[in-house]
């Protein structure tokens, strides 16, 4: 059988020595992620590292739906100060990507009594919002979560991509001239150099995954998006206990299934497909056993809790329908609050 | 499966190192095997288009041996001919000529109410059918015994890695190397995973990385500046021909390191200082296939200029309209039939002699212009190529010509197109110039020392990891 020739052996010492030589600069060399969730979390990452406060005591990490929620309501529903609040709130914001936060920032929980999530089921099945051939997932991914992901197939390539990026860092040539901007000395200035980018149009973005289910960004039936069936990621079931995990003790997490408008709340119910999405998400969460876990689930029936008007579409918020919301929240979470669950803040 | 796909890669992990282990007969066994699961990968109920094909051509074939009785030889040759492109026809044109003729007809006054189907093209229809037709008129011919094994006929047309985008091979070449045993030598083990390798780079980073550009060019032409078109046509003039050669290149260099020699499919078209010239170096198999068994026996060169203009025009509208069916490949093919016809007026007709490489300042100097005078002709053809309707095409064209002043007037921006295309076009001269000038295959050839190979096979090696658009880019000649 033939051998490698010596100029084969060359190359490859050559090219693993140049991954190597690339490897910890991959944060420095995340530019722009092609998919918008991603984007955002790093973007998120960057203002937790601009923030004045690194260690808040209340930290909203929800998703697009929680994201015009003004820290200034939270603090003043909890009579607490404004700096204590963080909203780190991400569109299509998931368990793994919460989990992935509090991992590459531990400092974020020194302080933390509170962390709220909006939950929905999507966060916890395989669809177009997360899959687990993403490139930021490849590129970011512990090796436990390698571990879990179910394919076979899709599993070795998680690992071959430790050894060749071949999914999760590759990068196109305006990418690459564009990455020098961000190699700066310090997490802090990397950090104002990619908000920066990230508002410029004109940025580079990522290549998005491979192999990806096909993407309808104006999906006509968004509905199906929210609750898609339920296919549950083990990555994701993996994450929620990850992130349940690393709550410091006295922390609580917070569960929140927010409002939805009145005729898709009804669809949750009716609607066989929806129903089946929802039914599993709530069971699941509902069977958490954990003192750090508490769920509160905001069911909106004809519109009781929050009327149509508060509604842009069928989950998010008109600025009135989000200071509804707010009110509900510290409504919703006073209980533990009065319980002493969350010891450095006011009871009522 | 793709080349450029991770399921090949683990396909090729478990083909070649059993391979290696197996005699020569179960070699070939499990070389049908592996063929037979590469191209039931994508639509496994077109493994029974192939497999009839297969046998259509064997028997004939067979039967054409054993008839001394001439007419019944062309009786049979005519039969598998009607076969294959009657297989071809109807996936690939029924509803091109259905659509032709109602278009035709309504404009007769007429309200034609045609059948249409509903018709997936099997991959690489094209060119199996070609490469099994090719077998059977060349044993009518007598140039290729009939073979009696149909595991080695099978494999023949069946063959992994150049089954469904080429190069179509001759019976009289591959045949030989599938019947007689083979030993894989270090230096084709070399040689072709360094194809492998700047093939890989060729569709993987040249090719994939200039097509959103291209994409983004065709696929709105009105909404583009004349600068983006004009960027946009040479984006897709390298992407077209890195993207096929790059596949050509993959599937050599697998085939030689089963120690199969595949014919060379490209070599450096874009260095091509005429038309004819051009057509000697671009998809080479094709070209002389239909040289071979279209224009040859049209007539060829024979019986005056005009004769041989039409020759000329008909091989290069089946060209066209082998690459697709639609009037805009007709058009690119009656373009090359135009040119070439132009050109043998303008050279009186004399035979064109072996290209050599210029040795005087004067003579690099009208190299250079008749290579870029040729380039930008090959590129107008392009145009009809790549949109998808003749509307397209032409405005397109009118935007691209419009634009020719504004290039010089206007303060565009450099996009991401300018840079991309400069880095694409700077590594393909880098990848074709040498082989042009020595006339080896490969950019490094044996002389370079070993540590400037290796570090070249690194660059290549990073560029493939770290330099990709997102994957989904399919082979354009896939299509086909």
């Amino acid at each position: 059988m033939p051998r490698p020739a010596p100029a084969a052996w060359l190359a490859l010492g050559l090219f693993l020595a140049a991954r190597f030589l690339l490897l910890p600069f991959s944060d420095a060399l995340l530019l722009i992620p092609e998919q918008d969730a991603d984007s955002l979390y790093n973007a998120a990452e960057a203002q937790h590292r601009l923030s004045i406060q690194p260690s808040p005591r209340v930290i909203i990490l929800g998703t697009s739906r929680l994201g015009i929620l003004s820290p200034d309501c939270v603090a003043e529903q909890w009579g607490i100060s404004t700096q204590e609040v963080a909203n780190f709130s991400i569109a299509g914001n998931n368990f793994w990507r919460s989990a992935l936060l509090f991992r590459r920032n531990p400092e974020l929980l020194d302080r933390v009594d509170a962390i709220i999530l909006d939950i929905f089921p999507f966060q916890l099945y395989t669809s177009i919002l997360f899959t687990e051939e993403d490139p930021f997932f490849l590129r970011l991914a512990s090796i436990e979560d390698r571990w879990m992901v179910r394919d076979p197939l899709a599993r070795f390539k998680a690992f071959s991509d430790l050894a060749v990026p071949l999914w999760s860092e590759r990068h196109n040539l305006v990418g690459w001239l564009q990455a020098p901007t961000l190699l700066r000395p310090t997490p802090r200035e990397r950090s104002g150099t990619f908000l920066r980018l990230i508002q410029d149009p004109g940025s580079a973005r990522e290549p998005g995954a491979t192999d990806k289910p096909e993407r309808n960004p104006q999906a006509q039936d968004k509905s199906s998006g929210y609750a898609p069936p339920p296919v549950i990621s083990q990555i994701q079931v993996q994450a929620l206990r990850k992130l349940i995990d690393l709550m410091p003790e006295g922390c609580k997490l917070f569960l929140v299934w927010l409002p939805v408008r009145e005729d898709f709340d009804a669809a949750l119910r009716q609607d066989a497909a929806l129903h089946a999405s929802y039914t599993q998400f709530r069971q699941h969460l509902e069977e958490l056993d954990s003192p750090a876990v508490e769920s509160v689930w905001l069911d909106n029936p004809q519109g009781t809790l929050v009327a149509r008007s508060g509604f842009v579409d069928e989950v998010h918020y008109t600025r009135q329908g989000i200071a509804t919301v707010c009110t509900l929240l510290g409504e919703a979470l006073r209980p533990a609050l009065d319980r002493g669950a969350l010891p450095g803040v006011p009871r009522s | 499966m793709l080349f450029s796909s991770f399921i090949f890669v683990l396909f090729l992990a478990i083909v070649l190192p059993v391979y290696y282990l197996l005699s020569h007969r179960l070699q070939n066994l499990w070389l049908l095997l592996a063929s037979y699961v590469f191209y039931g990968y994508w639509d496994w109920r077109f493994l029974s288009l192939l497999a009839l094909s297969t046998a259509v051509d064997y028997l004939l074939a067979r039967g054409m041996e054993a008839a001394p009785d001439p007419r019944r030889r062309k009786v049979l040759v005519a039969l598998s001919v009607v076969v294959n492109l009657g297989i071809l026809g109807f996936f690939k044109y029924f509803n091109f000529f259905v659509g032709s003729a109602a278009i035709a007809l309504e404009s007769m006054g007429m309200e034609p109410n045609l059948p249409f189907l509903q018709l997936v093209l099997p991959v690489g229809i094209s060119f199996y059918t070609f490469q099994s037709m090719a077998y059977t008129i060349d044993v009518y011919r007598g140039i290729q015994p009939a073979t009696r094994d149909p595991i080695s006929f099978a494999l023949y047309v069946a063959y992994f890695p150049q089954l469904v985008a080429g190069p179509i091979e001759r019976a009289t070449r591959l045949l030989p190397q599938i019947q007689k045993p083979r030993v894989v030598t270090q230096d084709q083990w070399n040689s072709g995973a360094q194809l492998i390798l700047w093939g890989y780079v060729k569709k993987v980073v040249i090719a994939d990385g200039l097509a959103p550009y291209a994409d983004a060019a065709f696929s709105v032409p009105e909404s583009q500046s004349g600068l983006m078109l004009w960027l946009g046509l040479y984006c897709f003039a390298l992407q077209i021909y890195c993207d096929f050669a790059g596949y050509s290149d993959i599937a050599r260099g697998v085939s030689r390191l089963m120690g199969i020699e595949l014919m060379e499919n490209f070599r450096q078209p874009y260095f091509s200082r005429n038309i004819t010239e051009f057509w000697r170096r671009w998809h080479i198999s094709l070209s002389t296939w239909l040289r071979d068994y279209l224009y040859i026996p049209l007539g060829g060169n024979r019986g005056g200029p005009t004769r041989q203009y039409r020759n000329l025009m008909i091989t290069m509208l089946f060209g066209g309209l082998w690459h697709g069916a639609a009037w805009t490949f007709v058009i690119w093919g009656a373009l090359h039939g135009l040119y070439l016809g132009v050109h043998k007026y303008l050279t009186g007709g004399r035979k064109i002699g072996q290209e050599t490489s210029p040795d005087t300042p004067l003579g690099w100097l009208s190299y250079l212009a008749n290579t870029l005078v040729t380039f930008h002709l090959v590129c107008l053809t392009w145009i009809f190529f790549r949109a998808s309707t003749l509307s397209d095409a032409w405005n397109y064209l009118g935007g691209m010509l419009a634009g020719v002043f504004s290039l010089f007037l206007n303060g565009e921006l450099i996009s991401g197109a300018a840079p991309t295309l400069v880095f694409c076009a700077v590594l393909v001269f880098l990848l074709d110039f040498g082989p042009w000038l020595s006339g080896k295959e490969t950019p490094l050839s044996s002389r370079v020392p070993w540590w400037a190979r290796g570090m070249a096979y690194a660059l290549g090696l990073i560029l493939l990891a770290y330099m990709r658009e997102p994957a989904g880019e399919v082979f354009l000649y896939f299509q086909f």
